[in-house]
């Protein structure tokens, strides 16, 4: 074979194999060039002169590294061309970014290729600008939610079904003082708070774990790893079938300041009620000397008035009671001495009494069998006496108040019937809030500060009982309670551990 | 009229409260029911009671310098005076168990209605 | 390419292409968790406050989609109020300045709806401290808001109801007292009188009552105003000398220097310290009132010459109030509120109250306010 033949014939070679090598590329989407063995461009696809934004006339022909008015002298590409693919044939996926001083920056993907025997270089140059760009923009917003999670104020914990934390997060040691290390260690994250208190904390999350999607939230305490009590709210949101979590998602955030402020506030209305006491005492004291005096001595002037300003002191008296009492519950400090009592004998004891204050009601007593119940003989006593106070404060129109009691088995109930204004549907359930007053506006009409109902609930709340109202609007309400009668029946306490960090102080 | 007329068998009770206007008015009600008082504002007297001993103490639950629980311990404590017969007032209902715990006999509320105050005296005095 | 299975915050996975799981997946699982979370918003913003991420939670809260929100500034979640005192950007700062906080304000919803929240901005760093932008936590605390609006209504309401019946005790008192004084009933008129006096003590209580709730529940209805002390002090001294006349109130030294306070708060301060120097030293004929002041502060002191303060029981005559009922404090009742509220007063104001005293010959109380700044 003589060289010149050789010569022709790789050349005709080579112009079919460029024809045939633009027929390929032109179907081809991605830029595309083809270069021969002097790198300069033999050919170009649509594709390349619309995403690199230069001519077929000043492409075909020129050097590669000058097209574009010297924009692809890239050292990269020199290093590809020049270095590697002599050696190599091939080179695959090599990703070059450039800052095109006409198009801008610009992310891509070279594919090259030496086609042995033509001399000719097929080179692809997919641009992957936009797609790097939202990879990065991801990879910036991954690392920004994370730094989210790790530096936030709220410590976050993820537990599996069985409570046990698989993941918890470094802010874990400003709020419970322990590392995220030792949370794992757990057997749950509920081990924290106080064993007496823990109870609504399970619950909230059983109730949690019950429905995906679900989330609920509640304050309680932890014993902080030094040793002190403190407040958190806790927020948990069932993410376990959540493909990409796997979890329940408990947040912890300190309100200790809050709630301490909280509890200041109530523990002041506790002591300035209890420093009411005083003056009450003594102002009451000197009302009776003075009326028993006078009594004797015959002025009935003075009698009667100090009989009138003895009605006055006793409501103040109750009023400050209820003050004091309300915030004992607040602060769980509300104490018990219980007993056995006689139910009917106590509710005879009250109905009597009652009947003394009030001259325009009669009250009227069905009662039952005698039962003998346990419980606190006078805080039951005090409910009795607030179901009837109210109830004689909320028909000023009528003159009959009809009490019952009644019983099975298990329980004993009592029920206070007026015919007064009545207590409208939608406001049923409110009645026994420590806020809720049933006349907004009648205010003046019905003094007194509401916390009567309040109190009742919480006291039969506490015996384990229940406490209702049926009412129409105009016609009267029915206030009823239900007491276990015996003492096994009693469900256990929740807050015997105040009441006992109380007596050791 | 009175219960106890004649003036030597007249029952004599101590009263302790470190508030002035509750213990002026407490003698007045003592007073006109026939008993002799002696009034303190403060709780150390009590513990000094040694001759002419009381037939009753009423004694307020916090007092100045000392507390009416450690007074009512050390009284019952004492030979001499754990026979007498001690109420404790306090304004806290709550404070019933504590004054069980001191060892007194009975206990009243603040504000308290002037007969129940001396039905309780009337009984640890009989 | 091998499928992934993240385990979300941990570094271990079932696939064999371990480096792109610590690397992508392990970030990729806080997003998706932020992204889940309904309870909280959760927002993320760039450096200039532009909201970059917008989870389903803030979502529930403030009504905006996440394609109606990103992009935009995050001031428009502020109340028109807030974002005129430039509350945002001062916001971003302060979260630079102090890393983080805790903070509560109104902020506004979609449909422009207000709720308290709480959660402010804390800046977002990469490891190497660059800052990545801001996040923003949020909660809806209304309930809670509305239930401690309660609780302070409720205090009011309280002392409201407690002076009802008092006002009728008093008028009866009133017209017994007249009544004794006709007929000449002395002795019985000499027990009235006591009562009286007992009834106004009450009266005292419950207005203390009502004035702490008031100081506890913020300083809404009051305003910080810029004053001179020394005539505040000289006034209150004059009208408390009118009331008491047994005791000269002496006033020495001046200030030059004015403070930024609640006036009404501070006046309130300073007649419970003369009260109660006027009320301890019953044998004593004057109380002085010094005022001085230094670089920074002004001060205020109050002095008798009265009973004093056992040294054991100093500290007590502020938290006495703070304290479990069980514990035996009543040796200083009669400093009762009015000392407790002047703790609270100056305690709102950033600043303590002190006390010197040496027992049998009297104490001083004083207190001190940052002179402002010009």
């Amino acid at each position: 074979m003589n060289k010149k033949s050789t010569k022709e014939l790789r050349n005709n070679n080579q112009s079919d194999a460029i024809k045939h090598a633009q027929d390929i590329i032109d179907i081809v989407r991605e830029p595309f060039l083809v270069l021969n063995d002097a790198l300069k461009v033999v050919s170009a696809n649509a594709a390349f002169y619309k995403m690199y934004k230069v001519s077929k006339k000043d492409t075909e022909g020129t050097l590669v590294y000058k097209l574009g008015n010297h924009q692809w002298d890239i050292p990269e590409l020199r290093k590809i061309l020049e270095e590697v693919l002599p050696k190599k044939e091939r080179l695959t996926g090599l990703e070059v970014t450039h800052d095109f001083p006409d198009i801008g920056k610009k992310t891509m993907l070279l594919n090259a290729r030496k086609i042995a025997g033509i001399e000719l270089i097929l080179l692809s140059l997919e641009d992957i600008t936009a797609q790097r760009q939202a990879e990065e923009a991801r990879e910036r917003d991954e690392k920004r939610f994370r730094a989210m999670i790790e530096k936030s104020d709220d410590a976050i914990a993820l537990v599996n079904a069985a409570g046990k934390v698989l993941y918890a997060s470094p802010s874990t040691i400003r709020v419970m003082g322990y590392t995220p290390e030792e949370i794992q260690k757990l057997k749950n994250p509920f081990e924290l708070v106080p064993p007496d208190e823990r109870k609504p904390v399970t619950t909230l999350f059983e109730q949690v774990l019950k429905k995906r999607g679900s989330s609920g939230h509640t304050t309680h305490r932890i014993k902080h790893k030094n040793g002190s009590f403190i407040w958190l709210e806790s927020v948990m949101t069932n993410l376990l079938f959540d493909p990409n979590v796997y979890a329940v998602v408990i947040n912890y955030r300190d309100i200790n300041k809050r709630r301490e402020l909280e509890i200041q506030k109530d523990e002041f209305i506790g002591i300035a009620s209890h420093e009411l006491k005083t003056p009450v005492t003594s102002i009451k004291g000197y009302t009776q000397v003075l009326q028993n005096r006078f009594r004797k001595d015959g002025n009935i002037k003075a009698v009667e008035l100090l009989s009138r300003m003895d009605g006055q002191i006793n409501k103040l008296t109750s009023l400050i009671a209820d003050l004091l009492d309300s915030t004992k519950i607040e602060g769980g400090k509300l104490q018990f001495h219980e007993g056995y009592f006689d139910f009917n004998e106590l509710t005879t004891e009250i109905v009597d009494e009652m009947r003394l204050t009030s001259t325009k009601h009669t009250i009227v007593k069905k009662l039952a069998t005698t039962k003998t119940i346990y419980g606190d003989r006078d805080r039951i006593g005090q409910v009795i006496t607030n179901l009837i106070s109210n109830a004689i404060k909320y028909s000023p129109h009528s003159n009959k108040i009809i009490v019952t009691t009644s019983e099975d088995k298990e329980t004993v109930t009592l029920c206070v019937q007026d015919f007064g204004v009545g207590v409208p549907k939608e406001k049923q359930d409110k009645v026994f809030d420590r806020f809720f007053r049933v006349g907004g506006k009648k205010r003046d009409t019905f003094a007194g500060l509401g916390l009567g109902l309040y109190i009742a609930g919480e006291i039969i709340k506490r015996h384990s009982g229940r406490i209702w109202v049926a009412s129409d609007v105009k016609k009267g309400s029915t206030f009823c309670f239900s007491l276990p009668i015996k003492k096994g029946m009693r469900k256990k306490q929740t807050n015997t551990l105040v009441e006992e960090e109380l007596k050791h102080e | 009229m009175n219960k106890h007329s004649s003036s030597t068998n007249k029952k004599k009770i101590l009263v302790a409260d470190d508030d002035t206007a509750i213990l002026h008015v407490m003698t007045l009600m003592l007073e006109d029911d026939g008993y002799e008082v002696t009034s303190t504002l403060d709780g150390e007297t009590v513990q000094k009671v040694q001759n002419e001993l009381p037939d009753l103490v009423l004694l307020d639950i916090w007092m100045s310098g000392i507390d009416g629980k450690e007074i009512c311990k050390q009284l019952k404590s004492q030979k001499k005076t754990k026979h007498i017969p001690i109420i404790m007032i306090s304004a806290n209902k709550d404070t019933r168990d504590i004054a069980k715990e001191a060892g007194a006999d009975d206990f009243i509320a603040k504000p308290f209605e002037m007969q129940d105050l001396l039905a309780k005296v009337e009984k640890y005095t009989k | 390419m091998d499928k992934k299975i993240k385990v979300p915050f941990t570094n271990k996975t079932t696939t064999k292409n371990a480096r792109e799981v610590s690397v992508v997946g392990d970030d990729e699982g806080y997003r998706l968790f932020v992204e889940g979370v309904k309870e909280y918003a959760m927002i993320m913003l760039d450096l200039k406050g532009y909201v970059i991420g917008w989870n389903i939670g803030a979502e529930n809260l403030l009504g905006y989609k996440e394609k109606a929100i990103v992009g935009k500034h995050f001031s428009r979640l502020f109340t028109l109020e807030d974002r005129k005192a430039s509350k945002p950007k001062l916001e971003l700062e302060q979260a630079l300045e102090t890393g983080t906080g805790d903070d509560e304000n109104w902020l506004v919803r979609r449909d422009k709806s207000q709720f308290w929240a709480s959660g402010m901005s804390t800046p977002l760093r990469d490891k190497a401290g660059n800052l990545l932008g801001f996040a923003k936590i949020i909660r809806d605390l209304s309930e809670r808001k509305e239930l401690e609006q309660q609780k302070d209504d409720f205090i009011s309401m309280a002392s409201h109801e407690l002076k009802t019946p008092l006002t009728s005790i008093k008028l009866y008192a009133e017209i017994l007292h007249k009544h004794l004084e006709q007929i000449k009933e002395t002795k019985g008129l000499s027990h009235l009188t006591k009562m009286q006096e007992q009834i106004t003590k009450q009266e005292n209580l419950i207005r203390d009552l009502l004035n702490v709730s008031k100081i506890q529940s913020g300083m809404a209805d009051y305003q910080t105003e810029e004053f001179n002390l020394d005539s505040l002090v000289k006034d209150t001294a004059k009208e408390l000398e009118a009331t008491a006349p047994t005791h000269t109130i002496v006033v020495e030294g001046k200030t030059s220097h004015k403070v930024s306070a609640i006036k009404e708060h501070i006046g309130q301060v300073l007649t419970n310290f003369l009260t109660n120097a006027i009320k301890y030293s019953p044998e004593a004929k004057k109380v002085i009132v010094r005022l001085f002041e230094n670089k920074k502060s002004v001060t205020v002191s109050v002095e008798d010459f009265g009973m004093g303060i056992p040294k054991e029981q100093k500290k007590r005559v502020f938290d006495r109030f703070y304290r479990s009922e069980n514990v035996k404090t009543k040796s200083l009742s009669g400093y009762g509120l009015g000392l407790y509220i002047a703790a609270q007063i100056i305690k709102q104001h950033g600043e303590q109250i002190k006390v010197e005293s040496v027992e049998g010959k009297g104490s001083t109380f004083s207190f001190s306010l940052p002179i402002k700044k010009k």
